[in-house]
């Protein structure tokens, strides 16, 4: 390098007066001959490129201001009066950027979350090419089942048949199961039995083992880097053993951490083909009918997807056999609509694009609302600077250049409240995090999305833009001479868009306002519903099926031996939907339907205050009830075809495979799942291998020593089984979890919205009050009282205020009522919502009202009309 | 004071502007200080302090003559002026005092941990 590179000279000619740019260039010459004998070109050039832009750190380097040439004018002829500007009305500058930057930090924070919802699976590389096999009977019109599962064989005999596919994945998911490290004992969720091909197919990837190899004996397991930290610390988890319901496994392999972003997350994951069909299943791993297996497939190329669809329709038909040909079609998946798809399945994570319509347009309206309110604001202000405008027009500035000098006063603006929010952003969603208990993963985000600063950037530059735009064009409308003989009363301008803008202000501030409190509501509804038993001081207990089946009546008796235990039973889970379904067939039905399934000890009903609508429940008395006896709910009866309960009774009954016997009992219908569902028709049976959970009825006072009480006696019976207890009330609530934290998030947002709302009301009606004070001096000497005084200023907004109401309400409605719709018991939206709604934003600018004009009309007459 | 006080790295400025005489300008500046003093000084920083040197009057300054080395430019050359002795000798001597005020123990116990 013998030449400075022409960056740099660049900036020396932009950047250096004549007096040190000769010297500096000079030296800088040096610092790259001596540099660059050191290090490589580019760093050289960095290197004399940072060094350049670090002597405008003096002030002695730098241009004289009055020898800029027209570019540079712009700063001192822009910049500086927009400085100056923003600095003399503090409180409104202050008011405005406090506005804008809890807007933005707000609107950047729903942005990351609802681009997290949005891109789900899209990390891994083949991500378009993955599709899921679903069954789908709802083509055919028969059923509305949308099943996220199909038969085992159905993966590898597709790969066999086309060879557009070329790989398949089967994931066979398994209930909570007891982990046995060392000689610790665990329960364990997230256990999977899962191809090999996972590693081929996806981005997963191992830190500890062969990914080749890690998945090839039946006896290997691979866990994910949670577990393997939980149980292992820090030390080699390859080639541990751990037991995993009693069987023996090798560790092969530690997974990298993968990004949260993910419909399907695991723990554990056993190779496939270690897989054995459970004992008692009438079925093989070749049974096309066993739908239970999350298969995936990728193609060669995704456009072939539509036609491969067409062709299952064939491949289907090879493998049923004919009769069940027009039972159900085939249909693909693609891998990144699965998160948000509407197959609704346990272990498949799901997202609802209600939360995320309606986190993006509260976000929108919340944008929106600074936006209105900001133009408000300002085109009050600016027109305080008439003067200022007529000067600069007088002296020759054009309409272009007043508008200018008017937006860049407002980007300006916009900006810093963007810097104090970006630096506000991670405490925001710290303190958002805890008190919505949900993880916001902002930075995980943020890694994959950074074109994110780009367009918060732009959108920053244009709100500010938009915000000072307004009031510019009215400004730059105003002739030069009215402008300095004052002959223009700032009250005139830009009435019109002003009163347009307010309404849309109570509309937005009414409609989230009805919108959280229905919000709330619901939530409240289904927190304190009748769940048709009584869910107060119970405590769940899970045992599993094996061991309860040899030792149930031990722990019954050691249970019922504490004292503050009023009542234990035993059921089939805890109640939250976590139900089995099987078909279920009468002699008086024509075909066989599915049914939902749950198994309970005797005295199971009494114990936990639901009532028997007809028949008894199990009864130790009756000793084929343990093997041949069905309990069905009230929902089950009108659903097998029976017009009563009692003429259930005593009906021959089909559950699956499971249970062949007489209904001895119908019992009322009861919440056996979260009430995001309808109570589903239910059969319940006595098995034991259907129970897990016992259900303790426990007395008040120290639940701390009661659960060590419990413990001490469950040890005493299972030393080597892991203590579970759980209280039922706290486990129903973790149900609502989501819609808790969806409510709370959307009630943190309406009360932002309300704060800038209020903010912007009291601001405006302060401006008018003083645009007015002449008006109302002049009244008051005609003899007009307070009272007049404040209905004149305060009829318009009523007025507003009622039209608002009347716009929202309906559309507020539509919304709300598509947002009930989630749940399956849900409250009803009432008329006088929007009525209290609009009550609350009334209020509020009475009393803005109510203030300001007792300032005005407090001030003496004769000050005011002095000039007159 | 502000404009009279010598902070320590002017002090280190000033000196290398003596030690590098009559060769004395921004990169030998730097040069200077970054061997001597085992330091990483950018090459903007010895110029800034350059100029606030001359601000105080400290050391002065004229433009040299034009060579075909450096792309032809002139190099601004630094002399010290006779302030700027004066300042540089006031320190040394503030220094010298307290050397001589410190008691005979303490540097001895300073040579034992050393």
């Amino acid at each position: 390098m013998n030449e400075l590179p022409s960056s740099v000279k660049f900036l020396c000619r932009a950047l250096f007066n004549e007096r040190v740019r000769e010297e500096i260039i000079g030296d800088l010459n040096e610092e790259m001959e001596d540099f660059s004998t050191k290090h490589g070109k580019f760093r050289t050039k960095l290197h004399l490129l940072i060094t350049t832009l670090m002597f405008t750190r003096y002030r002695y380097t730098w241009k004289n201001i009055n020898q800029l040439n027209t570019s540079t004018m712009f700063i001192k002829h822009t910049l500086r009066p927009a400085w100056r500007n923003l600095k003399k009305d503090k409180m409104s500058a202050v008011l405005n950027g406090i506005g804008l930057t809890i807007g933005f930090t707000l609107s950047l924070i729903i942005a990351l979350m609802v681009i997290r919802e949005l891109s789900y699976d899209q990390w891994h590389e083949k991500s378009d090419r993955i599709f899921k096999v679903t069954h789908d009977e709802r083509s055919i019109g028969r059923s509305d089942r949308h099943l996220a599962t199909v038969g085992p064989p159905v993966g590898p005999a597709l790969v066999e048949a086309y060879d557009e596919i070329e790989n398949y994945m089967r994931v066979r998911d398994t209930p909570t199961q007891p982990v046995k490290v060392g000689n610790k004992n665990f329960y364990e969720d997230g256990i999977f039995y899962i191809d090999s091909t996972l590693f081929n197919m996806f981005d997963y990837s191992l830190a500890e083992g062969d990914e080749r190899a890690a998945l090839k004996n039946t006896n290997s397991v691979v866990l994910s880097a949670d577990m393997a930290e939980k149980y292992f610390g820090s030390s080699s988890a390859v080639g541990q053993r751990i037991e995993i319901s009693e069987t023996p496994y090798i560790v092969t392999g530690v997974m990298n951490p993968s990004p949260s972003t993910s419909h399907f997350t695991f723990d554990f994951i056993i190779p496939f083909h270690a897989f054995r069909v459970p004992f008692g299943y009438p079925v093989t791993l070749n049974s096309w009918g066993w739908i239970s297996f999350h298969t995936y497939i990728e193609l060669k190329d995704p456009s072939e997807k539509e036609a491969l669809e067409e062709q299952l329709v064939d491949f289907m038909k090879v493998h049923w056999p004919e009769e069940q040909h027009n039972l159900f079609r085939f249909v693909l998946q693609p891998l990144e609509d699965i998160y948000l798809g509407e197959i609704k399945n346990d272990i498949v994570a799901s997202g609802s694009w209600n939360n995320i319509y309606a986190l993006s347009i509260t976000g929108a309206l919340l944008l929106f609302l600074i936006i209105f309110n900001y133009t408000n604001l300002s085109v009050g202000q600016s027109l305080t600077r008439t003067k200022e405008v007529g000067v600069r027009k007088a002296l020759g500035a054009s309409k272009r250049m007043v508008v200018f000098q008017f937006a860049i006063e407002s980007v300006i603006l916009s900006l810093l409240s963007f810097i104090i929010s970006i630096a506000l952003i991670l405490p925001t969603i710290n303190f958002l995090e805890s008190y919505l208990g949900i993880s916001i993963y902002a930075m995980e985000v943020w890694q994959s999305n950074q074109w994110l600063a780009i367009v918060a950037t732009i959108l920053v530059v244009i709100v500010g833009a938009m915000g000072g735009a307004y009031p510019a064009f009215i400004m730059s409308k105003t002739k030069a001479i009215a402008a300095l003989a004052r002959t223009i009363s700032g009250g005139q301008l830009g009435i019109n868009v002003r009163k347009v803008l307010v309404t849309m202000q109570f509309i937005i501030t009414i409609g989230l306002l009805a919108g959280s409190i229905i919000i709330y509501q619901q939530i409240s509804y289904i927190q304190d519903k009748d769940l048709g038993y009584d869910k107060s001081a119970l405590a769940v207990l899970r045992v599993p099926g094996q061991s309860l089946l040899q030792k149930a009546d031990v722990l019954k008796n050691q249970l019922n031996s504490i004292q503050r235990v009023s009542g234990v039973a035993i059921g089939g889970g805890r109640m939250d939907g976590d139900n089995g379904n099987v078909p279920v067939k009468t002699p008086d039905m024509e075909e066989s339907k599915p049914i939902f399934i749950d198994g309970v000890d005797y005295g199971y009903f009494e114990m936990l205050g639901i009532p028997m609508v007809a028949g008894r429940e199990f009864d130790k008395s009756y000793p084929t009830d343990s093997a041949g006896a069905v309990i069905i709910n009230e929902k089950a009866v009108r659903y097998m075809g029976y017009s009563s309960p009692e003429e259930a009774i005593g009906r021959q009954i089909q559950v699956g495979q499971i249970r062949t016997g007489n209904i001895v009992g119908v019992v009322a219908d009861y919440h056996f799942s979260s009430l995001h569902n309808d109570i589903g028709p239910l059969a319940i049976m006595y098995p034991r291998t259907l129970q897990e959970d016992v259900y303790i009825r426990v007395e008040p006072g120290n639940m701390l020593e009661l659960v060590e009480e419990i413990e001490a006696k469950w040890s005493s019976i299972f030393p080597d089984l892991p203590f579970d207890l759980i209280f039922l009330e706290n486990h129903l609530n973790s149900l609502y979890q989501e819609d808790v934290a969806f409510a709370k998030m959307f009630q943190a947002l309406t009360i932002v919205t309300l704060i800038i709302a209020c903010l912007g009301l009291y601001g405006l009606i302060s401006l008018i009050a003083t645009q007015k004070t002449k008006e109302i001096s002049v009244r008051k000497v005609l003899g007009a009282n307070l009272k007049d005084l404040m209905g004149n200023l305060f009829r318009p907004f009523a007025l507003r205020i009622v039209i608002a109401m009347l716009i929202v309400s309906p559309i507020a409605y539509v919304l709300l009522s598509g947002w009930l719709d989630n749940y399956a018991y849900k409250i009803d939206i009432s008329w006088w919502l929007f009525l209290a709604a609009g009550l609350v934003v009334l209020v509020t600018a009475l009393v803005a009202t109510v203030l300001h004009s007792m300032k005005v009309y407090r001030i003496n007459p004769a000050r005011t009309l002095k000039d007159e | 004071m502000k404009g009279t006080h010598l902070g320590e790295f002017e002090e280190l400025v000033l000196l290398a502007v003596c030690t590098t005489h009559p060769d004395t300008y921004g990169n030998t500046v730097k040069d200077e200080i970054n061997q001597t003093a085992k330091r990483n000084i950018n090459l903007s920083t010895a110029h800034g302090a350059l100029a606030r040197l001359e601000d105080k009057g400290l050391v002065k300054s004229y433009l040299g003559e034009a060579t075909s080395v450096r792309g032809g430019k002139r190099k601004r050359i630094f002399e010290i002026t006779a302030l700027g002795l004066k300042k540089l000798e006031e320190a040394k001597n503030l220094r010298a005092k307290f050397w001589d005020k410190i008691p005979e123990k303490v540097l001895q116990t300073q040579f034992i941990t050393t």
